[in-house]
């Protein structure tokens, strides 16, 4: 199953980059799947640990070790690349996409810099994954969200997530819909997410909307298989992770 | 005659590639200095270091194009007024200088007389972000030494107060065509100050969660009208800011990618585009990539909204216009669809 997969390869990504680079402090702190509002489907994988002077050096074996790990995910990647903290030399990022048309349009050409902060290791066509089925999770997402909202309220991406903790699951960034018409709708959403992390091999242990702060307008749903530590956390002490999350499942163990 | 003001994110590349879709309409690009120093009240991308400033001064001399340093914060947190902080500046001021920087933008008054007073051949644009929107805020900031004055976006729209201002003063006037901002947004100083902290020197605050982007796009999803009302100006109505004495257009997307840059340029300069109006305007990615707005169906709106007086509650029109705006779904999909807007919503 996908995030079972998403799962070893965050941990095989961190010690592929730490014997790369001979540096313990390699951090890969989450590994994503995900699936964009414009089309664009690819892995994003958070680095710590990491400078410019890195990717420049290792430049080719980052490369391939990206293109690895898209191609084991199912995603052929039109683009991979580096990115740094705007206004830093620390990698914050790497990725690959496959492109939809119009990101294929404002990634190309510019001598490989379409951005100051990104370095492009490789450029290629796109449409050639065989993960395509997460752009219709974040479309039958968006499709709900609009019958519940009777407004084009959209995800603006959709994400299936591996932490270094051990949790997984899946987050619909979303903008144009509020907390009163989640909750009216709560047993509809909740089913919804569950029959969908199921055939991601997912066992949500908690469904949440994360608000946007201190208003009522929702910026995320988030669903969560927590991991041993997180999970007794979560039940033991009865803690909410955060107070901008509102709770709409919470599976006891 | 050269009249655009291009947004620059950066990099020799980038402005390669922007001076050649210029075809010669490019009066100055600008982008951003170092955070370390001044910063700016837009997100900044890359860092730029003076030597990179340096090569890049000297390619765009060579291609007659001048070359302005964007120096915007809307908030310096009380810096400029100490000693240590005017020395910095100074200091700053003084590199730009030597490197043959053209001109610098700046939001800041003190800024202003201080650069007039102390750096005559840097020339002194006041930024939108200073917001000047009447001629009596026009004259103060002539008098301060300003050579140009970037308008607020909010009366791009309001000819009878750009023809006004327009008289008032003998400086330059630029307006912004394509930012894609809410009209009179409730957002807009709160947010220039927390970018111009988190684009600033240290210490920048974290920002995980960006609320005044994500309400701003939550409001759009919700009062679709408001792409419409929004202070864009079209590549086709140049022509009338022109004639009432505008001298420069500014094209906005610091952070934007080289080619969506570069096609903002060949639309304005060809003074014609025919597609998505989103396309062309420096606004969250994800929102032309959720709706369309065909440019050719605004076609003519420009003379009612030289007349408008701006009560939206009362009059409506942008609201009947946003009838012709298009939703995308299901992107890349089976499924994939432009359906009409009233699908979703009702729009009277």
């Amino acid at each position: 199953m996908i995030a079972e997969k998403l799962l070893e390869d965050r941990k095989k990504l961190e010690e592929r980059l730490r014997r790369l680079t001979g540096g313990a402090n390699v951090f890969v702190s989450e590994a994503d799947l995900f699936a964009m509002s414009c089309g664009c489907i690819g892995i994003i994988s958070y680095i710590q640990g990491m400078q410019f002077e890195d990717v420049e050096i290792y430049h080719e074996e980052l490369m391939n070790i990206i293109e690895e790990l898209s191609l084991d995910l199912g995603i052929y990647p039109s683009v991979s690349y580096a990115q740094m903290k705007p206004g830093t030399f620390d990698l914050e990022r790497l990725q690959a996409h496959d492109l939809c048309d119009n990101c294929q349009k404002e990634y190309a050409g510019v001598g490989g810099k379409p951005w100051p902060d990104i370095l492009i290791f490789k450029m290629d066509n796109g449409g050639k994954s065989n993960f395509t089925s997460i752009l219709e999770y974040r479309s039958s997402i968006e499709e709900l969200l609009r019958e519940i909202s009777r407004r084009p309220a959209y995800v603006m991406q959709f994400n299936i997530f591996a932490r270094a903790c051990g949790c997984c699951g899946t987050t619909a960034v979303v903008r144009g819909i509020f907390g009163d018409e989640i909750n009216a709708k709560k047993d509809m959403i909740v089913s919804h997410i569950l029959e969908l992390s199921k055939e991601l091999g997912i066992v949500p242990t908690m469904i949440y909307s994360m608000m946007v702060h201190g208003t009522d307008a929702v910026a995320g749903i988030s669903a969560q298989q927590a991991c041993e530590g997180c999970r007794t956390t979560y039940e033991e002490y009865e803690i909410i992770p955060r107070p901008d999350l509102e709770m709409l499942y919470l599976e006891k163990g | 005659m050269r009249w655009l003001s291009v947004a620059h994110p950066g990099h020799m590349e980038a402005l390669k590639e922007i001076i050649r879709a210029g075809n010669g309409n490019i009066y100055e690009v600008y982008t951003g200095g170092s955070p370390d120093c001044i910063g700016t009240a837009r997100s900044g991308l890359g860092r730029t270091t003076t030597e990179d400033i340096r090569e890049q001064v000297e390619y765009a001399h060579s291609h007659g194009i001048r070359m302005n340093i964007v120096l915007n914060s809307s908030c310096l947190g009380g810096r400029h007024l100490t000693q240590d902080g005017h020395n910095l500046y100074r200091w700053y001021l003084n590199v730009l200088n030597d490197i043959g920087v053209d001109s610098v933008t700046v939001a800041e008054p003190f800024l202003v007389e201080m650069i007039a007073k102390e750096f005559p051949d840097i020339d002194i644009t006041v930024s939108c972000i200073a917001f000047v929107n009447s001629p009596q805020k026009a004259m103060y900031y002539e008098e301060l030494g300003a050579e140009t004055i970037a308008l607020d976006i909010n009366i791009n729209k309001n000819f009878p107060v750009l023809q006004n201002i327009r008289e008032a003063v003998s400086c330059k006037l630029k307006v912004l065509v394509n930012e894609g901002c809410i009209l009179d947004c409730p957002f807009r100083y709160a947010h220039f100050n927390l970018l111009s902290h988190a684009n600033g020197p240290e210490p920048r605050p974290p920002l995980k969660y960006e609320y005044y982007q994500q309400r701003c796009a939550t409001m759009r999803v919700k009062h679709p009208e408001l792409l419409i009302s929004s202070g864009w100006i079209r590549p086709e109505d140049v022509k009338e800011y022109e004639a009432i004495g505008i001298d420069l257009f500014k094209i906005s997307g610091r952070i934007q990618s080289v080619n969506w840059i570069t096609n903002c340029v060949r639309a304005y300069s060809a003074r014609e585009y025919h597609g998505n109006l989103l396309e062309l305007l420096d606004s969250t990615r994800e929102l032309r990539r959720l709706f369309y707005l065909p440019n050719d169906a605004l076609e003519g709106a420009i003379e009612k909204w030289k007349v408008c007086d701006k009560n939206c509650y009362k009059c409506g029109y942008c609201k009947r216009l946003s009838k012709e705006i298009l939703v995308y779904s299901g992107r890349r999909t089976p499924n994939e669809e432009l359906k009409p807007l009233n699908e979703y919503l009702v729009v009277e």
